[in-house]
């Protein structure tokens, strides 16, 4: 008899235990989705690839630059002395696109997408603008930050 | 009474099939088709052959219809669909199909017109379309140079080393798309990747219309260390499933354990 | 201290009473079987979606633009967003399967003849609520998939003579699938057939309530042992509720391809038609049967009926004889009903 009532309150506790688990199983996930990851909004410095600042002076002398900015390929350009930053990644699939200075527009050589000095389409299949990124120049630095 | 009743089954199996055969256009009759498809299917033979290459074609995969090469007013129903005004090119000459086919594959036309296909002081050169097709251009693979169709024109030699040479290059290429594919499958968002990849592979691809081994070889590098970058990124999501497939398991044994002990525990209720 | 809350808690209100009455208290047919069960099966999947979908709802933004791109980000950026998306809809499925269970055994087993006629009515219109739930959610994530189920589902109202058109117009909110549908489709999900939900199944629980378990048909009732609810019955439905459970995540983590075909990846694109559009396999009878009838107005006239037919059918079937096998005439169109439902929704899949 004592071992049937100690059988029945092992099994009960083990019940108590899965109802529990169930309870932390649910809440553990639910409580972590209201913390997305942060999307890294921070300003960033424009670089070469191997990890190197561009300077100011580069862009402004030779009139465009393709480096690294959030993670991506961008492009800073010398617009009549004021610098403008795009993300030079072509929306449509993904190639990246280059300034031509003497036409003023970024041209995709994948399927021939050109966008103006603001990163608009004006001809090509590419459906979305270039996203531009603020500039703000730090020293000899550039700093972008997402707009 | 079972002959009788056959009858009526594949009746009513033949009947369904009409139905579907009325039904289904109705719902799915939503695209609109442009006056060159229309009049051209009419005309039959060879003046509507290029309509169905195009059907199985990458072009017609990726929404390029005639007139995104061709030009002319596709949306008007006569014979001034083809007005020259309006940019129509009929059939390029040979020597016009890499302007004509360059008009979007602008680097692809850059790089031609370096190799010795465009170079040559030959009368006939290759052109876009030689190797393409002129409307049945497919996703380009490796399987393009081959020995049969280099041949037609010379021997196989220089072409067997540029395929070589771009062997292992294209193999990972291949094989992270097809990675890649799964990934978006599981529902990751692969956008990004993607992007990336294609990136990649159309320098890549690009670069070999050159026809030059050296070339070839010195670019690989960067677009290898490019590549590495797509896969390490590629390897960290298909690690991600992985873990989460353990952490399922795992769960799914808890569910029904709980299940049996819940059961072996009411047992032993009086 | 728990003790003295709920000391503090039952000197006012009486709780301990209300639970003795209620759960303890309570006592049902010791011979009950697992097709009993079914229904605390659907009150967790229910109670599962709920949860779910007020998580969801935090992220979702129900606008053409941004819809697809929300539900894309819930999955891949919010943590456990995955698990949370596809619990929500693989709940769904298991849901329906186990609504059709429960209305099977109902109806085999001749549990809605008086005095539980209202529990059936009840029950049925729920079952409708049910498909109303899947339908309009389907809408939501803005795919390929969502947008054309919609826009083939939508369609089939026009069969209706004179106000057709109108009516699809009105479930549309427009001429084509477009914002206004995707407002009102969510507007529907999230709020007004979630409402709907609560107070029909406060009803449905109420009245099994008052009229009691229904013991298996070929017993007397007179004989039949009782047990309590709490503890015992509860453990048995905990039992089956963890057994589905198990069912619904060996889908989530290892099927997803199921409920997220590749169309559900891709953002709607109203000037493509995705080739193989099909409903989910809970609406394949009725949309074969659409198929299959030539007229179009005969058909969803007919599946009308049918349905008028079931919620009906205690009002119908009005004998007290419960056991199946001693109803020849119920049991051959019941049979022959779920065998046609079950040949339609093949023939669904396979045409």
């Amino acid at each position: 008899m004592d071992e049937k009532i100690g059988r029945r309150n092992f099994l009960g506790t083990l019940v108590g235990w899965v109802f529990g688990l169930t309870v932390v199983g649910w809440i553990i996930p639910m409580i972590a989705y209201f913390f997305p990851k942060s999307k890294g909004e921070a300003e960033n410095v424009f670089m070469d690839p191997s990890g190197n600042p561009i300077m100011v002076s580069s862009v402004l002398e030779e009139g465009s630059k393709t480096g690294l900015a959030f993670g991506d390929a961008t492009v800073v350009i010398n617009y009549k002395g004021e610098l403008r930053a795009f993300s030079a990644v072509c929306t449509h699939l993904g190639c990246i696109v280059s300034w031509k200075k003497d036409e003023g527009i970024f041209f995709c050589p994948c399927h021939a997408g050109k966008f103006d000095t603001n990163g608009n389409v004006i001809a090509g299949p590419p459906p979305k603008p270039l996203p531009q990124y603020r500039v703000k120049v730090a020293g000899s630095k550039i700093n972008l930050s997402k707009v | 009474m079972i002959v009788r009743g056959s009858i009526i089954i594949r009746y009513l199996i033949h009947f369904s099939f009409s139905l579907l055969l009325v039904f289904i256009p109705q719902v799915f009759a939503q695209e609109e088709e442009s006056s060159c498809i229309s009049c051209h299917r009419e005309m039959g033979g060879d003046l509507a052959k290029p309509i169905e290459l195009w059907h199985e074609s990458i072009h017609k995969k990726n929404v390029i219809s005639c007139h995104n090469c061709h030009g002319g007013n596709s949306k008007v129903q006569d014979m001034d669909a083809m007005n020259p005004e309006a940019g129509f090119v009929g059939s390029p000459k040979e020597e016009d199909v890499p302007k004509f086919c360059g008009k979007c594959h602008v680097a692809v036309m850059e790089n031609y017109i370096k190799s010795p296909h465009w170079q040559t002081k030959k009368e006939k050169h290759p052109v876009c379309t030689t190797c393409h097709t002129a409307h049945h251009q497919q996703r380009a693979t490796l399987e393009l140079i081959n020995e049969k169709d280099c041949s037609r024109c010379h021997t196989y030699e220089r072409a067997r080393k540029i395929r070589f040479v771009m062997e292992e290059t294209e193999g990972s290429l291949v094989q992270l798309d097809e990675r890649i594919e799964k990934l978006r499958g599981e529902g990751f968002n692969t956008q990004r990747l993607g992007d990336a990849l294609f990136a990649n592979r159309n320098e890549f691809h690009r670069l070999t219309h050159v026809l030059s081994v050296d070339l070839i070889i010195d670019r690989t590098e960067t677009i290898r260390g490019d590549i590495k970058k797509v896969e390490k990124s590629v390897g960290s999501d298909e690690a991600t499933i992985k873990r989460r497939k353990i952490g399922g398991a795992i769960l799914i044994a808890f569910l029904f354990i709980s299940a049996f002990i819940i059961h072996i525990y009411r047992k032993t209720l009086p | 201290m728990l003790k003295k809350i709920i000391d503090w808690i039952d000197e006012r209100v009486q709780i301990i009473e209300v639970i003795e009455n209620h759960l303890t208290g309570h006592m049902v047919p010791a011979n009950l079987n697992l097709w009993y069960s079914m229904g605390s099966v659907l009150l967790a999947m229910l109670f599962i979606q709920f949860i779910t979908g007020i998580l969801l709802l935090i992220y979702y933004v129900p606008d053409v633009d941004k819809a697809f791109e929300s539900v894309t980000y819930i999955t891949n950026e919010v943590p456990f967003g995955w698990l949370i998306r596809r619990v929500h809809a693989m709940a769904t499925n298991i849901f329906i399967a186990v609504l059709f269970l429960h209305m099977f055994s109902t109806l085999f087993m001749g549990s809605y003849k008086k005095p539980r006629e209202l529990q059936w009515m009840s029950g049925s219109v729920l079952f409708g609520l049910g498909f109303l739930a899947a339908l309009s959610g389907y809408l939501l994530p803005w795919s390929q998939l969502s947008y054309w189920a919609t826009t083939v589902a939508t369609n089939t109202v026009g069969a209706v003579p004179f106000i057709g058109d109108e009516l699809v117009r009105g479930l549309r909110g427009a001429e084509r699938v477009e914002q206004a549908t995707l407002s009102r489709f969510f507007a529907l999900h999230v709020i007004v057939v979630p409402l709907l939900f609560l107070g029909l199944v406060a009803a449905h629980l109420f009245f099994m309530r008052r009229t009691g378990i229904s013991s298996p048909p070929g017993t007397m009732k007179e004989e039949v042992e009782k047990i309590p609810f709490v503890p015992h019955f509860a453990l048995e439905d905990l039992k089956v509720i963890y057994f589905f459970l198990g069912i619904l995540f060996i889908f989530v983590f290892f099927y997803p391809k199921l409920y997220f075909p590749p169309d559900a990846l891709s953002p709607a694109d109203p000037f493509f038609t995705p080739p193989h559009i099909k409903p989910e396999w809970y609406f394949l009878a009725n949309y074969e049967m659409l198929k299959l009838i030539p007229n179009k107005f005969l058909g969803v006239f007919i599946q009308l009926a049918v349905a008028l037919f079931l919620f009906f059918l205690p009002l119908i079937d009005v004998g007290s004889e419960r056991h199946p096998l001693k109803r020849p005439i119920f049991l051959t169109i019941a049979i022959l009903g779920v065998l046609a439902f079950i040949a339609l929704t093949v023939l669904g899949e396979i045409l």
